[in-house]
């Protein structure tokens, strides 16, 4: 375990001599704690990467997360920013505002192999930057059995065509995501009562890992 | 130096130019009634014989025969209009090569190479105006302000033009509207407001107070007619077609043979693009067959691509799913020219990284998919539950998809976004009664993926629809929490069918 006075003394000189450090690569900055991560803001996700993302509970608000992604208040857009590849066609429009559905490419699968090729498809193309690929509706053991390859694939095409591809698993089991999240936040039944940009607020992540390379 | 040509009552010449013995007869051009919407419908041009009677355009038909009774009326000829316009083309291209159609009966030509040039003889279209002025928009307000010239009794008039400015006093304010001279329309009703009634005074009001009081429209109107602005013309240019087309000695039944054909046309259409530094936006494909009707296919490029490479992917991409009835005796491919990166992208908004794969992968996506399985939600105009469609992509082989406003344009009825089972899942529920309320209440879930007893619930809210049609429905719904948690959407429909809609996760 690294001296806290030489991480501090080299904070310190980084901050002080900033050219000295010119074309060496920035050390991975802090992990911000879970409370900090927006997730409205796309770019909170790691680009060129995979995040992968499951529910600690049964209500932890992972459509939410859907919803907070595709914004609510925002001007109808012309073209489709975020593409949802919906596992197992549960995605409901009427749950999401009519600003939030034009920015949507929603491709509706009914397996694992389909589900894995429209990602294939998409990242290959480039011109989505954010993918979100929902399998929270599979069971665990179904996609144990998805060879690591497939994912291994997936991560290089995010690599090529810097996009950001966010997993929705049931529990964690991608082998080579860079930033692993898990929703512990729990709604029950008056939280329906609520606005959506309170219980957006309201949404925890945590433990948050980030690798500094994947395998 | 700019000079305008103008053929008054275009639609009446070129309707009456296949009947000579007609011209001298008072005759009107009359609409055509399932264009307009209209019963009666209005005269849009009558030539000098039926204007020397006093018919105007824009009469009605039964006004116009009781002014003069021995008025013919002719059907319009949007043909004979086609090739009138073709003609003042022409003519046009015989003095400069530059000049700009402002209107089809009205050219705008770029004198300044060619200030000898000859004008145009009436021999070859009667009735032809030409007019000098120092800018083009002079021009134009000049010549749609002029009367109708004498017959030319005297020798062709001198080749060097001079020209001055037109007395706009006799002409009303309003004829700033027919020039179509631009943001007339919105300081029009100020200046009337004002007592300004013809385009004299318009022109002697004092040039900085008006553009301070009405705005730069103003201002740039002033200058018009004080011949003081000076604008490029917009210059025709004759559209150039990129058609290509190849007879098979053996009729082709095999998929390669008609690539290899495709992708010979191409690299052929696409030297003739380079060569004249364009692109294509669309592609427009016929298969014509021995036996049965051709076959037609347009694809719409998301953006214009100019290589042999980028355009035979998309091609490519419809042909595969193509299925014919026939083998194909000859094919005939169009591009449609377009000059590459003429339009302004957008700064702000948001844009494809690469085009040019994105038709490519979205007809991937559908032939993975299948049919309705990929696009843009949008709601139907319905209450029902899971009322849905899909709208095509834009940019995808289907054709562009305007954005329009969705049905339902309140926000969404739950904040948590219902995670919806199709179909719904059928539940066995163990309900009770409340006093005062008939419909039953759900205590448990009795079997079925998510049993469990009920805890809290939340409802009931009544839906129904289609009551005027055999499709009616109606249904109550509830939000209910398990004990383990869960969340989720019950619907009953009478009499006893009890569903799990969705869960809220």
């Amino acid at each position: 375990m690294p001296n806290s006075t030489i991480i501090e003394l080299q904070r310190h000189l980084r901050e002080r001599f900033p050219e000295a450090r010119h074309g060496t690569p920035a050390p991975p900055d802090p992990t911000p704690p879970a409370a900090c991560f927006d997730f409205r803001k796309p770019e909170s996700f790691p680009r060129a990467a995979i995040t992968e993302i499951s529910p600690a509970h049964a209500t932890s608000g992972l459509s939410l997360l859907v919803a907070a992604l595709l914004g609510h208040d925002d001007p109808p857009s012309p073209l489709p920013g975020i593409a949802l590849i919906d596992g197992s066609d549960q995605f409901d429009p009427a749950s999401f505002s009519a600003s939030a559905r034009s920015k949507l490419l929603w491709a509706r699968c009914q397996s694992i192999p389909q589900t894995l090729k429209t990602a294939d498809l998409l990242l290959r193309d480039g011109n989505i930057p954010l993918v979100l690929l929902d399998l929270v509706s599979f069971p665990a053991g179904e996609l144990r059995k998805v060879p690591g390859s497939s994912w291994y694939r997936l991560k290089q095409l995010c690599e090529t065509s810097d996009s950001a591809l966010i997993v929705l698993t049931p529990q964690a089991l991608l082998p080579c995501a860079r930033l692993r999240l898990a929703l512990h936040s729990q709604f029950a039944l008056h939280h329906l009562d609520h606005h959506r940009e309170e219980l957006i607020e309201t949404l925890e992540a945590g433990p948050m890992l980030e690798r500094k390379s994947a395998r | 130096m700019f000079a305008a040509l103008h053929l008054p009552e275009f639609a009446a010449v070129a309707a009456l130019r296949p009947f000579p013995e007609l011209r001298a007869l008072p005759c009107a051009v009359v609409a055509d009634r399932r264009q307009t919407g209209q019963a009666k419908a209005p005269l849009i041009a009558v030539n000098p014989a039926a204007a020397g009677w006093g018919v105007s355009p824009g009469w009605s038909a039964a006004r116009a025969r009781s002014r003069c009774p021995e008025l013919r009326f002719v059907p319009r000829d949007p043909g004979g209009e086609s090739l009138l316009a073709l003609d003042l083309l022409q003519l046009a291209e015989s003095l400069t090569p530059d000049f700009e159609q402002t209107r089809p009966d009205t050219l705008l030509l770029d004198l300044t190479a060619n200030r000898h040039a000859t004008p145009p003889g009436q021999k070859q279209l009667p009735g032809l105006r030409f007019r000098t002025a120092a800018t083009p928009d002079l021009c134009l307000l000049a010549i749609l302000a002029e009367a109708p010239p004498p017959r030319p009794a005297s020798p062709r008039p001198k080749a060097e033009h001079h020209w001055e400015l037109p007395d706009f006093d006799p002409l009303p304010i309003a004829f700033i509207l027919a020039a179509d001279l631009p943001g007339a329309a919105a300081i029009l009703p100020t200046l009337q407001a004002w007592g300004i009634r013809t385009l004299g005074e318009l022109q002697r009001l004092p040039g900085p107070e008006l553009a301070e009081r009405l705005g730069p429209d103003a201002a740039r109107l002033q200058r018009i007619l004080k011949g003081t602005r000076e604008r490029p013309l917009r210059l025709h240019r004759q559209s150039q077609t990129f058609v290509s087309i190849t007879h098979f000695e053996e009729p082709a039944n095999h998929l390669e043979t008609l690539l290899f054909a495709f992708k010979k046309l191409l690299d052929e259409l696409c030297k003739q693009l380079e060569n004249s530094h364009q692109s294509a936006s669309k592609i427009r494909f016929n298969l014509l067959f021995e036996t049965i009707d051709p076959l037609g296919h347009v694809i719409t490029l998301p953006e214009p691509l100019g290589s042999a490479g980028s355009l035979m992917r998309p091609l490519q991409a419809v042909v595969e799913t193509l299925r014919l009835a026939a083998p194909v005796a000859a094919l005939e491919l169009e591009l449609s020219p377009v000059h590459a990166g003429g339009a302004q992208r957008a700064w702000f908004g948001p844009r494809l990284r690469q085009p040019q794969r994105w038709a490519d992968t979205l007809s991937h996506l559908e032939a993975l998919l299948g049919p309705g399985n990929l696009g843009i939600p949008a709601l139907e105009n319905s209450h029902r539950p899971d009322a849905f469609r899909l709208r095509a992509v834009p940019g995808s082989l289907a054709g562009p998809a305007p954005v329009t406003a969705d049905a339902h344009g309140h926000p969404p009825a739950s904040p948590i976004p219902l995670r919806r089972f199709r179909p719904p899942l059928r539940a066995s529920v163990a309900t009770g009664t409340e006093a005062g309320d008939p419909s039953p209440r759900p205590l448990a879930l009795l079997g079925g993926p998510y049993p469990g007893s009920i805890t809290r619930c939340r409802g009931p809210f009544p839906l129904s629809g289609g009551w005027w049609s055999p499709t009616a429905w109606q249904q109550i719904e509830w939000d209910v929490q398990l004990a383990n948690g869960q969340l989720l959407r019950l619907a009953y429909r009478p009499p006893g069918d009890w569903r799990i809609e969705g869960i809220y996760s």
